[in-house]
């Protein structure tokens, strides 16, 4: 160490570097930032990115065309992305707060060539207004976040609901893998473009070390926020999963044997009363009752032939009105304890409802 | 304050630099990035990052705004530059002890590292001068007039538009969560974060099915009709005039300097 103001330089740098990753509100290490990458660099990261972003625009007009609710759909999902990578993530390694990629959702949700289109869009908004990111480097980010990460996420996530792994944990591999791999991508873009003359190797793992403190819980962390996503949704609005077809809710086998078995049930029940009735009404004549058969046998042997009844219901429409005068005192008494039976009763489970809140 | 360093709120306003037209601004920042990113020499990029922040200054931009935006890359920026002082170069110029090790910084490195950092800072400072000055709407019109496909406007726009609105919502459920103890322990909070996403994707796809309804009722035809680039007045000729002119002088020390 010769010269004292060249160290005292280079001390301001490693403290105001130290201060800025450890002490501002959010370490904004997920994209690259404006002016790193030289100009050739910058160029080859944005045609490596641009035929994903053509294919995106062709799949989204096909789309569109089919349902004329995607484009905005698209647009609210760009919102999301952003939305997302803009919560701040407590980083207990790092002390410090730091945000998610968001690609593993939007690659889940809507696939992962739209979700690089969708990316591409988020990345832009950020560059623009956030400085985060930027233009110059916005085919790299677009690999390394759009492409690296939602590819990686969206097959993490089809293999292991193809091998029957719970939609916890597949949302919880996707998303670590989504952003995981954003940061292997991005360390070598950052390796590949600084490395200069010396090996490219050591600059590589260099940068990857240095990333792992924050990037290795945060990616847990995201794909906690994935998993608790998908779940949530699958609960809350499983319809929504279904639209997008990402997951299809078809009956396991023991609730499709309940429901047979149900089916079953019911119209061996059915048949049965519909037999019942039937035979009934072929028999009555052949088969008579007790009281006719025996009783009556036994009375008239005896010289007790039967009367005909004080009240003859068989007789007019006696049996109509009598049945008249039972539906309107049921009905009085059901008007009249209306409120006590259903209004109350409702007004009581809501209550327990919003309690249970 | 999120809304002041994100909205366009400063590009609303009337004064000689957000009246430009937006392809001027748009041609002159692309090309001045490309500039930087090709000066060999740090003082070049940091005279074009006081250029703009001055002109920023001139419009009553607050200092913190752009100060807020800066911290980001700046950050980024910083450890670039350490990374390239302890791996790069030939003359050592310090030597850091660190639990046993030696780490030994060099001339070469810190020049490398300063030139990105004065790049960052150019670059960054375009990117603030070019957003403080232009409302998105325009700036997505002169796009289209450099034929970026339809496509990729129409949803830009329409993303911009609703960004607002779900950080409203899940501002709203985030503070739901929190007064209901949500983040009192990390079990919780992964479990709110979640569900918090959660709440944004729901919220996102229902609005999507709404927008879509609405903009079929405003005889939307699969293509949004956004403002077209209007004809340049003579204060936009005058201002490509003193860009250019900027531009080529900067273009002349640039090459005087390799």
């Amino acid at each position: 160490m010769n010269n004292p103001i060249l160290k005292k330089l280079v001390l301001c740098l490693l403290l105001s570097t130290l201060y800025s990753l450890l002490f501002t509100d959010a370490a904004f290490a997920m994209h690259i930032s404006e002016g790193i990458l030289p100009l050739p660099w910058a160029g080859l990261w944005f045609l490596v990115a641009l035929p994903f972003l053509i294919k995106g625009i062709f799949d989204i007009k096909k789309r569109a065309k089919e349902n004329s609710s995607f484009k905005p759909l698209l647009g609210l999902m760009a919102a999301v992305v952003f939305v997302i990578s803009c919560m701040p993530v407590p980083v207990p390694t790092a002390g410090t707060c730091s945000h998610p990629a968001g690609t593993g959702i939007s690659a889940i949700l809507v696939g992962p060539v739209m979700s690089i289109f969708v990316t591409s869009i988020a990345l832009f908004i950020q560059a623009l207004f956030l400085a985060h990111g930027g233009f110059t480097t916005w085919g790299a980010d677009i690999v390394s976040m759009g492409v690296g990460g939602s590819l990686a996420a969206y097959f993490a996530f089809k293999i292991l609901r193809r091998l029957k792994a719970p939609l916890f944990f597949s949302g919880f591999v996707a998303g670590i893998l989504a952003d995981w791999v954003t940061y292997i991508i991005t360390s070598f873009e950052l390796a590949s473009a600084l490395h200069g003359s010396k090996p490219f190797l050591p600059l590589f793992t260099t940068i990857l070390v240095a990333f792992i403190p924050t990037q290795l819980p945060l990616g847990i962390l995201e794909g906690f926020l994935t998993a608790g996503m998908i779940v949530f949704v699958s609960k809350r609005r499983p319809d929504i999963l279904s639209q997008l077809s990402v997951v299809s809710f078809q009956p396991s086998v023991k609730r499709k044997m309940k429901e047979k078995i149900k089916i079953l049930l019911f119209t061996f029940l059915a048949v049965s009363s519909l037999l019942l009735a039937g035979s009934r009404k072929l028999l009555a004549d052949s088969w008579p009752g007790v009281d006719v058969s025996v009783v009556e046998k036994v009375a008239e042997e005896h010289g007790r032939s039967a009367w005909t009844p004080f009240i003859n219901t068989d007789q007019g429409d006696l049996l109509l009105f009598v049945f008249l005068l039972a539906g309107i005192s049921g009905g009085f008494v059901l008007g009249y304890c209306w409120r006590k039976l259903f209004v109350e009763k409702d007004d009581l489970k809501h209550d327990k409802r919003d309690i249970q809140r | 304050m999120i809304k002041e360093i994100f909205s366009d709120s400063f590009a609303q306003k009337e004064n000689y630099l957000t009246n430009i037209d937006a392809r001027i601004k748009l041609i002159f920042v692309i090309a001045t990035m490309v500039l930087c990113l090709l000066s060999a020499k740090s003082f070049l990029p940091l005279g074009i990052a006081v250029a703009a922040i001055c002109f920023l200054g001139t419009i009553k931009v607050p200092f913190r705004v752009m100060l807020v935006r800066f911290s980001a890359p700046l950050g980024i920026a910083l450890t670039v530059v350490l990374l390239q002082i302890f791996l790069f170069g030939k003359s050592p110029i310090i030597k850091v002890h660190l639990f046993g090790y030696t780490l030994v910084g060099y001339m070469e490195g810190l020049q490398r590292g300063l030139l990105i950092l004065s790049r960052v800072t150019a670059t960054v400072s375009l990117v603030i001068f070019l957003s403080m000055t232009t409302p998105l709407n325009k700036l997505l019109a002169a796009a289209g007039y450099f034929k970026v496909p339809a496509t990729w406007i129409e949803i830009t726009m329409l993303a911009y538009r609703y960004i607002f609105m779900l950080f409203e919502d899940v501002s709203i459920v985030r503070d739901a969560q929190k007064m209901r103890l949500g983040y009192s322990n990390v079990a919780r909070s992964l479990r709110s974060i979640g569900e918090l996403a959660g709440a944004a994707v729901i919220k996102a796809y229902d609005q999507s099915l709404a927008v879509q309804e609405a903009m079929m009722l405003r005889g939307y035809k699969e293509k949004v009709i956004y403002s077209s680039a209007a004809k340049f007045t003579p204060g936009d000729n005058v201002a490509a005039v003193i860009f250019t002119a900027f531009f080529l002088t900067l273009l002349i020390i640039n090459f005087n300097i390799r």
